[in-house]
């Protein structure tokens, strides 16, 4: 039996592996085969400039032709249609037998009519005739390939680490279309639970980086009130910190600043809008008495201060995100504006309540839109309850976070609140993915030594067939 | 449109008693609604899904729409869903409250501010000598003659026992669960001096925190919780007499007190749960009266550290206490009249799944800018500008008065308008009623009201994070800025629709009615006698 191409067939799954369903190509009797292949197009939703338009289903149509004798057209016309009238279905495409498989991701839709003129009876009886079927399948926008799995990598939670710090720039992304990602986290069973965790996918013609200022030796701050001098800690990001003691003033006003233009920006690789999280430890005795709220003032604007109340009673570290600014205010993304583009801020901090005093040692800008072609973020609640030892995964195809014991098998958890958009890698870009694993206030500890390792996945998504 | 496939769209969230996930993939038709105050309003999306899927879905369950950057951009409660079984498949057509929905869920009656005698009523503890009543002080009185008060005396000829014979009024007016007396004044006058008769105010259950003799000449008693006495559940004003066995006299009419009222506060609740003293007795403002509100009526649902409240507010709210239950949504929405200027929202909930408040002034600089291209049509005023309006009411004898109420109009040159005559409702007539209520009705007809739309289906500049936004992330309860013709108009609501991949704007000003601009002029006020001559005055 000889194959013969393009290939269509039904399949168990995206996968070579998997079990082949129904074969258009080819049959016992040695004749099968389909013509009239149209593979059809995604039809864009929305106007052609429009924010957030999508793209819908496309129609995949051709005529199967096979020759059997009655009794086979029978058995063949069945099976073919219990498949079609299944809820989804997987379609491979295969253009020659060098080419890659893909597979469209097909639904149950209106299955094309049969008419009589295209059964050809060449003889009496049971004698063989040939049929012909036209069939017609909804598909996903795009052919998905097999899934392809990046190689782990170790993200270390250092934003001054020498590899991977807080992010990693993944492979090059197959295919042709956005895809969400699947990602596996391992090592957070040394993270406190319910607490929040981050997961930021940039997308960019070249690499993106977060920018780090380094609070502490060497930072280049103008001091604020009761801000004090550097401090050497190794446990600290950079190997320092910075202490606002509040000892005069405990309202809203200005601890540390790079509000300077033209001696001490931060130089940051592209106009537009980063979201700004900044590394806070509470380390006097019982800080979850104590209130704090802080702000970052992208000038002339500030924005909305955010309340920080420490959930642990005996010091401890996280990152607080004080939301988006855009450097300079207001310019959308256009090369024409030039770049890199020192930025200046100043860290406003009130005390709001309590006697504590705390310590900054790092403020962290990581790209978001106008500096990046995509950014998409997924804020995790990590439940509360979960197997020890367990991975955790977040699948952007179906849109879950689960968790895996080590040997594979489904791991115990609560339901985990989910905020945000599936981390969505772009073919062709430089995709970024940063992860931060203590934000918010409500755990006991981020701890820079730490590291967590990270294995993206994905089903590549095509516009065609390969050739 | 499904939701799924593209990294710049919005997710779902779809949060129930046994289950949390994200399902853009299975949703269509998205479209979400914000208003200014309150924040989010009411959303409508269809879930495909087997209809045995999501059996507990109901008000007790949350969607939530988030956008790429990972921030709420709506947030409610899911109402009992519809069910649909259809030649479009199976699924639900969610219809959901936003969180703002949660300013309507307590109800309580509440007392801020309260100088109305129809909440006082004669104490049971009082004996067969008394007289207690709401009148005016006799016209001996001297300064207080005729005016309005509690007038409390024994008859003349009664016997009065040794220390024994009472004559109380107590405050039956409303108060919230748990709230105390905050501030109490009063003017207080008697007929006579003697040390035989007690002026009391008791504050229950266990304190009299003001104990006199009886005395002759007006003087004003003020006592703040906490201060002045510590307990105040309870509240009477009091004649005792506590001298020896007596006969009233027969012969002159000198055994009387009276108790003006110049106002009765309520305690106001902190974030930590304590009830408190307000800061002055004269008038609350409007930012305490909301402070109190949100955490009473919101207890247990809001972030106390997530709760932003300008103090700014500078209306002298006289008359507030609501005897029946009220909510705090309108007890809000009452003080946009006072407060024109400021707006609320209910914002959307963090890790800790309580939500957040903010009561803010509009502000004057525009936060987002417009163009004219951006289907904006601004539509014509039919409305009269008037400069003139007769305010008529009856008088405590039922004869009708009326007063002529003017106020400058630029646009009218020298033109004189008069608005449509408004006649107060009974009870509540007196020229200085006459003159709030014109003054009130002309200043909404000073000016045309401006209103317009906007269909927004790009990314608009945001001033306030310098950022360029995607039209879902467009807020009311900010100016916009149109570019072309410099308008700053308040964003007032915002409707997103999926399908059409744009946010409708609805700019411009509230406009109020007659009958809205009298009631909320008039809100809770009641007229008491000023004085022998029948001029009645707000109290």
């Amino acid at each position: 039996m000889t194959t013969t191409y393009p290939r269509l067939a039904l399949t168990a799954s995206a996968d070579s592996d998997a079990d082949v369903l129904y074969e258009f190509n080819v049959d016992s009797d040695g004749f099968a085969g389909h013509d009239g292949v149209d593979f059809g197009a995604p039809e864009w939703s929305g106007q052609p400039d429009a924010v957030g338009g999508v793209d819908g289903y496309r129609t995949v149509a051709f005529t199967h032709w096979f020759a059997a004798g009655r009794a086979d057209a029978y058995t063949e016309l069945a099976t073919l249609s219990r498949l079609l009238l299944r809820a989804d279905g997987w379609l491979l495409v295969q253009m020659t037998e060098a080419s890659e498989p893909r597979w469209f991701h097909t639904w149950r839709s209106t299955p094309a009519s049969l008419s009589p003129d295209q059964v050809l009876i060449k003889g009496d009886g049971d004698l063989a005739g040939s049929w012909g079927i036209s069939v017609s399948l909804k598909a996903d926008p795009f052919l998905y390939g097999e899934r392809v799995t990046l190689d782990t990598v170790t993200i270390a939670n250092d934003p001054t680490a020498g590899t991977n710090p807080m992010s990693v720039v993944l492979d090059e992304i197959v295919g042709d279309a956005p895809v969400p990602l699947r990602i596996t986290v391992d090592g957070l069973d040394d993270i406190s639970r319910f607490e929040s965790m981050l997961l930021t996918l940039t997308a960019a013609e070249e690499a993106v980086m977060p920018v780090l200022w380094d609070i502490g030796t060497g930072d280049g701050a103008e001091v604020g009130t009761d801000t004090g001098a550097p401090v050497s800690d190794s446990s600290y990001v950079g190997g320092s910190y910075r202490e606002i003691s509040f000892a005069t003033e405990a309202d809203m006003v200005s601890r540390l600043a790079r509000s300077d233009p033209d001696t001490d920006p931060i130089e940051i690789p592209g106009i537009g809008s980063y979201r700004a999280i900044l590394r806070v430890s509470f380390p006097d005795g019982d800080p979850s008495t104590t209130k704090f709220a802080l702000q970052l003032k992208a000038a002339p604007t500030p924005l909305p201060a955010v309340t920080v109340v420490p959930a642990f009673s005996v010091g401890g570290t996280v990152w607080v995100d004080l939301g988006i600014a855009s450097w300079p205010l207001g310019l959308p993304s256009t090369t024409d504006a030039g770049g890199p583009y020192g930025a200046i801020f100043e860290i406003y901090a009130a005390r709001i309540s309590g006697a504590a005093s705390i310590i900054v040692d790092a403020l962290l800008l990581i790209p978001d839109i106008d500096v990046v072609d995509s950014a998409t973020s997924l804020l995790t609640l990590l439940p509360d309850v979960w197997s020890s030892d367990a991975v955790a995964v977040w699948d952007g195809d179906t849109e879950s976070f689960w968790v895996l014991n080590p040997d594979g098998t489904a791991g115990y958890t609560s339901p985990s609140p989910l905020a945000g958009v599936f981390p969505v890698a772009i073919p062709g870009r430089t995709n970024v993915l940063t992860v931060v694993t203590q934000i918010g206030d409500g755990g006991s500890g981020d701890v820079i030594t730490s590291s967590v390792d990270v294995t993206v996945s994905y089903l590549p998504r095509f516009l065609w067939p390969a050739p | 449109m499904s939701l799924y496939s593209r990294p710049d769209v919005l997710s779902v969230r779809i949060q129930t008693p046994t289950s949390d996930r994200i399902v853009s993939r299975r949703v269509s038709g998205l479209t979400f609604r914000k208003v200014a105050g309150g924040g989010h309003a009411d959303a409508q999306v269809h879930l495909n899904a087997p209809l045995a899927s999501y059996p507990d879905l109901g008000p007790d369950c949350k969607l939530y729409v988030y956008d790429s950057a990972g921030r709420t951009v709506w947030e409610g409660y899911t109402n009992q869903p519809g069910m649909t079984y259809t030649d479009d498949g199976e699924g639900f057509d969610v219809n959901a409250q936003g969180i703002m929905t949660l300013a309507s869920d307590a109800a309580s009656p509440v007392l801020y501010r309260d100088t109305s005698y129809d909440s006082w009523s004669v104490s049971g503890a009082v004996t067969p000598s008394a007289n207690a009543s709401v009148g005016t002080f006799p016209d001996d009185a001297g300064a207080t003659a005729g005016l309005g008060c509690m007038l409390l005396g024994f008859n003349p000829g009664q016997p009065l026992g040794s220390a024994a014979g009472k004559a109380a009024m107590t405050y039956t007016g409303p108060r919230a669960d748990g709230q105390l007396f905050g501030a109490v004044q009063f003017v207080h006058d008697g007929g006579l001096s003697s040390s035989d008769y007690k002026m009391q105010v008791y504050m229950g259950p266990s304190d009299t925190f003001y104990n006199a003799n009886l005395s002759t000449g007006a003087a004003t008693l003020t006592g703040y919780y906490s201060t002045d006495y510590t307990v105040g559940s309870a509240l009477a004003v009091i004649l005792q007499h506590t001298g020896a066995a007596t006969n009233v006299s027969t012969s002159s009419d000198t055994l009387w007190l009276g108790w003006l009222i110049k106002g009765i506060l309520g305690t106001l609740l902190d974030a930590d749960g304590t009830e408190n003293a307000p800061a002055r007795v004269d008038y609350l403002l409007a930012h305490e009266v909301v402070g109190d509100a949100v955490n009473r009526f919101l207890a247990g649902v809001v972030d106390v550290n997530r709760v932003s409240i300008d103090t700014g507010t500078s209306y002298q709210i006289d008359q507030l206490a609501y005897a029946d239950p009220v909510r705090l949504q309108q007890i809000i929405d009452d003080l946009a009249v006072y407060e024109p200027d400021y707006t609320w929202e209910i914002t959307p909930s963090g890790g800790n799944g309580l939500v957040g408040f903010a009561y803010r002034p509009w502000g004057t600089t525009p936060r987002y800018v417009i163009s004219t291209k951006d289907g904006y049509q601004r539509t014509g005023s039919d409305a009269d500008l008037c400069n003139r309006v007769v305010v008529s009411w009856a008088d405590e004898t039922g004869k009708p008065q009326s007063l002529t109420v003017s106020s400058s109009v630029p646009a009218l040159g020298s033109r004189v308008r008069y608005a449509d005559p408004v006649t107060l409702p009974d009870g509540q007539g007196s020229s200085a009623n006459a003159q709030r209520v014109g003054e009130a009705v002309l200043a909404a007809a000073s000016q045309p009201p401006r209103s317009a739309t906007a269909t927004i289906a790009r990314r608009i500049l945001d001033l306030q994070t310098g950022r360029m936004i995607e039209p879902y992330d467009i807020e009311p309860g900010y100016l916009v800025r149109v570019r072309e013709t410099g308008d700053d108009l308040r964003l007032t609501e915002m409707s997103y629709s999926h399908d059409d991949l744009a946010a409708q704007l609805t700019l411009g000003d509230p406009v109020y009615d007659n009958d809205q601009i009298i009631a909320a002029s008039l809100r809770g006020r009641r007229l008491i006698p000023l004085n022998s001559g029948g001029t009645y005055v707000a109290a």
